[in-house]
């Protein structure tokens, strides 16, 4: 709730503004491959750089249909907070590169799974 | 002014049916997490997933980690996890494992929620997450790493 209220104040905010229209252009080529409008990539964004009551309140900000919601859960739950379950691994003494290698990697080709067949 | 007042109407209303629908969704789990873990009943269910383990190359201690990461999430998951590596019950290479396993796929309940509170398909992102860690998890642990864990 602490993450989750000021993203999604911030998105409101950020949706009124031309900033999220130029971030969406720029990245729209590339959220193509997974179905998704280029404002999606806040989303991805904010679910892997913090964590997924992040990236939540991002989506209730935008407007997404049922499909553009569950094609970013699933590439979300495989793959999100990465800097702090990077650290929880680390902890149990585990080499955390390939890991979070496999994670982001898996996470895309879900994506791309999930608009092929959704 | 009015655009202005149009934008913070929105963020309120916005705002105010999140917050519920979170609220109803993530209180009742938490309280139910709560109480499989003040009676110790993830122990309990670990004993029919011994064969699906040894599938895995796992052993049978593999079994807490695996179900509390599952559960109680990625935290609670990885301290069990080190607890039974210091006690030596663990290899590295299963260690590896189920860490792989456990960041493809925890806190199965709380993480999918989230976003069908959303709107997502509930039954999508579990399928389809469990069939992912599992078919990755079995590739490494009989294809890519295949050495028997002892």
């Amino acid at each position: 709730m602490k993450v989750m209220v000021p993203v999604y104040i911030l998105i409101t905010i950020v949706r009124h503004t031309p900033i999220l229209q130029w971030l969406s252009e720029f990245f729209q080529p590339a959220m193509a491959f997974f179905g998704l409008p280029g404002e999606a990539v806040m989303v991805l964004f904010l679910g892997q750089g913090i964590n997924i009551y992040a990236a939540v309140g991002a989506i209730s900000g935008l407007e997404l249909g049922i499909r553009e919601i569950t094609i970013l859960g699933v590439m979300l739950t495989i793959s999100h907070s990465l800097p702090m379950e990077s650290v929880v691994i680390k902890q149990a003494g585990v080499a955390v590169k390939g890991l979070l290698f496999l994670r982001i990697g898996f996470s895309l080709i879900s994506g791309l799974i999930m608009n092929l067949i959704l | 002014m009015g655009a202005i007042l149009d934008i913070f109407l929105e963020m309120i209303l916005g705002l105010g049916e999140m917050v519920i629908k979170i609220f109803l969704i993530i209180v009742p789990l938490m309280i139910g997490l709560e109480i499989l873990k003040g009676y110790g009943l993830l122990e309990k269910l670990t004993r029919p997933l011994v064969p699906f383990l040894r599938k895995f190359n796992l052993s049978p201690h593999a079994g807490v980690p695996f179900l509390v990461g599952q559960f109680l999430g990625l935290s609670y998951g990885a301290g069990v996890l080190i607890q039974s590596s210091r006690e030596g019950k663990i290899s590295p290479q299963e260690m590896w494992l189920i860490c792989l396993f456990l960041s493809l796929c925890h806190s199965l309940f709380e993480d999918t929620l989230l976003f069908v509170a959303v709107g997502a398909n509930f039954f999508v992102l579990v399928v389809f997450r469990l069939i992912l860690a599992i078919g990755v998890t079995l590739l490494f642990s009989r294809i890519l790493l295949p050495r028997r864990a002892g």
